[in-house]
C-alpha cells in the first residue's frame, strides 16, 4: 500500500514519515512520535507548506536552528478556531463545576495551541467574579505561541461567530468589552491575565507533585494514537486532586483503562470528576 | 479488481456518502428504504450548522432501517451502522477501519469537510471505497470523490436534475467522469444490491 504524504513536492512515505519524527524528537519538546499517523501526514505537509519547505534534507538540516523548531512546534499546533467552541460546555463549566470548585482553585491547559479556550475561560471566570482568586497555567512547546498568547493577542477568524456562541452562554451581552479589534486582530484586555502563568512544554506533561483542580484539555488527544494517547491520559489524571475535574472534547472518549477513576459529570459536554475529596 | 466488475460482486469495505444543501432528504429516503442486513459500514459527511450539535442523527433515525450513530474519536467502522460525521469536526477513515476526527481548520468552508471523509477512505480502502455524492450548494466533495476514482474505487454522483441544488454533483462532474450518475431511487438499488 502506497502511504504517501505531498508537501509542495515533497513526497514522505510513513519510513520516511518515521525517521523524520525520530529526528524531530531528539531535540526538545519535539516529540511528535505518538501522533496518530494519517495526522502527522496531514500535519506535516501543512508545516512544509507554511514554512515554505520542499525538500526533506533542508527541513533536516533546518531543525538544527532553534527559530525554526519553535516555528515547527507553531504550526505544529491546531488552533481553536472559535470562542466558546460548545456554547453548552461552557454552561456546563459555570452551572456545575464553579459551585463545585468554590472560590480559590487552580486550572491547568496541559496543551494551549491558541487562545480561543484560554480567553473563553477568562471570560467565564470574570463574569463569575474569580478572575482574582482562580491560578490559570497554559502549556505549549511552541515559546512563540506562549508569547502571543500571553501578549493577549488573538488572530480575527470569526467574531460573528464568537459573539454568537457567547450569547448562547446567556451571559450579559458585553462581549465586545473585553477586547479591541485593529489591523484583523483581537487584542484582549490583559487584566484577564493577571492570574495566568504561561510556560513551554510538552503537551500533557506536569512538573513532579504538581496537582490540578480542573484540566481543560478538549481536542487534543484525538491527535494521538493509541498507546499515547492512554499513555497521555494517564498522566494528565494522575495530576488531578481527588474530586478535580477534566475536561476533553465532546467527542472524544476517555481510555477505557482510566474509566474507574473517573465519574461523569455531564456525558453530552465530556466532563469527568475524579474520585475523592480534595485533601483527603 | 477490476474496475468494470459488477458493482454487487465488489466487496467494499466502506460507503462514503456525503451532501450538503437540500441532503437530508436524500440521505432520509436513502436511509428508509435500504435492506436491514446492509453489509457495508456506512460514513455519512454532511454539511451541517456548526453549533447545533443535536436533531441531526435522531431525525435520520426516525426512518432509518439501520442505525445512525455520532461516532467517538477511534471509533470502529462496523457493518451496517451509518456513522454521521459530528458537527464542527472533520472525519477520517483511517487504515485500521477506525474513524478518527479532528478540529484542524475548515476546508472549502467546511467542518465536517467531504473532501477529507472521502480522500481519507480513498487511501485507506483504495478500490474498496464507494462513495456517493449528493445535492448540494458548494464544491466540498467532488476532488475527494475523485480521489477515490483514481484509486480505482466506485463513484457515484446523484443526477443533477434530482438535486435541489446542483452545484456539488456538477462541480464532480467538471472534474471526473464517475461510474454513475443515479437518480436517489437507482442509488438506494445499487446500495441493496450489495447485500447477499
Amino acid at each position: 500500500m502506497n502511504k504517501t504524504c505531498f508537501c509542495m513536492g515533497v513526497t514522505l512515505g510513513i519510513n520516511e514519515l518515521k525517521a523524520v519524527t525520530s529526528e524531530m524528537a531528539r531535540y526538545e519538546n519535539m516529540d511528535y512520535t505518538g501522533l496518530s499517523f494519517s495526522f502527522l501526514k496531514r500535519r506535516l505537509a501543512y508545516v512544509f507548506d507554511k514554512l515554505r519547505v520542499r525538500k526533506l534534507v533542508t527541513f533536516s538540516e533546518r531543525l538544527k536552528e532553534i527559530d525554526f523548531r519553535d516555528d515547527v512546534k507553531y504550526y505544529m499546533a491546531v488552533k481553536v478556531t472559535e470562542m466558546f467552541r460548545d456554547p453548552g460546555f461552557w454552561r456546563s463549566v459555570r452551572h456545575n463545576l464553579f459551585p463545585a470548585l468554590g472560590k480559590e482553585f487552580n486550572v491547568w491547559f496541559p496543551d494551549t495551541p491558541s487562545g480561543e479556550e484560554l480567553f473563553s475561560f477568562l471570560v467565564l471566570l470574570k463574569e463569575n467574579e474569580l478572575i482574582d482568586s482562580v491560578k490559570v497555567i497554559c502549556q505549549h512547546p511552541s515559546e512563540k505561541l506562549c508569547n502571543e498568547i500571553s501578549e493577549g493577542v488573538l488572530e480575527v477568524k470569526d467574531p460573528e461567530l464568537n459573539h454568537s456562541n457567547y450569547k448562547r452562554l446567556e451571559e450579559r451581552d458585553r462581549f465586545e468589552t473585553y477586547f479591541k479589534e485593529e489591523n484583523g486582530i483581537l487584542r484582549f484586555d490583559k487584566a484577564l491575565l493577571k492570574n495566568c502563568h504561561f510556560r513551554v512544554g510538552a503537551p500533557g506533561v506536569a512538573e513532579e507533585e504538581e496537582m490540578f483542580d480542573f484540566i481543560v484539555f478538549r481536542n487534543s488527544g484525538i491527535n494521538y494514537a493509541y498507546g499515547r494517547h492512554e499513555e497521555l491520559f494517564k498522566n494528565i489524571v494522575d495530576h488531578i486532586h481527588p474530586g478535580g475535574f477534566l475536561a476533553i472534547g465532546v467527542k472524544e472518549s476517555i481510555p477505557g483503562n482510566l474509566n474507574d477513576f473517573l465519574m461523569v459529570v455531564d456525558e453530552k459536554e465530556s466532563i469527568f470528576r475524579k474520585a475523592g475529596i480534595k485533601n483527603e | 479488481m477490476s474496475k468494470n466488475m459488477e458493482i454487487s460482486d465488489r466487496k467494499f469495505k466502506v460507503v462514503v456518502i456525503g451532501g450538503s444543501a437540500g441532503s437530508f432528504s436524500i440521505v432520509s429516503k436513502i436511509l428508509s428504504n435500504l435492506d436491514p442486513g446492509f453489509p457495508v459500514p456506512l460514513v455519512l459527511c454532511l454539511h451541517r450548522l456548526k453549533h447545533v450539535r443535536s436533531g441531526l442523527v435522531e431525525g435520520l433515525n426516525l426512518k432509518s432501517k439501520i442505525p445512525v450513530i455520532e461516532p467517538f474519536d477511534k471509533e470502529k467502522l462496523k457493518p451496517g451502522v451509518a456513522m454521521l460525521a459530528p458537527s464542527n469536526y472533520h472525519l477520517f477513515v483511517e487504515f485500521d477501519s477506525t474513524i478518527s476526527l479532528s478540529t484542524e481548520d475548515v476546508h472549502n468552508h467546511s467542518r465536517p469537510s467531504i473532501d477529507y471523509a472521502y480522500s481519507s477512505a480513498a487511501y485507506a480502502f483504495r478500490e474498496k471505497t464507494l462513495g456517493i455524492i449528493l445535492t448540494g450548494a458548494n464544491k466540498d466533495g467532488a476532488k475527494g470523490l475523485k480521489d477515490i476514482g483514481d484509486k480505482k474505487g466506485y463513484t457515484i454522483v446523484q443526477d443533477p436534475a434530482t438535486c435541489d441544488v446542483e452545484t456539488m454533483p456538477q462541480a464532480a462532474l467538471k472534474l471526473f467522469q464517475p461510474d454513475q450518475i443515479l437518480t436517489p431511487d437507482e442509488i438506494v438499488k445499487v446500495l441493496n444490491s450489495l447485500v447477499g
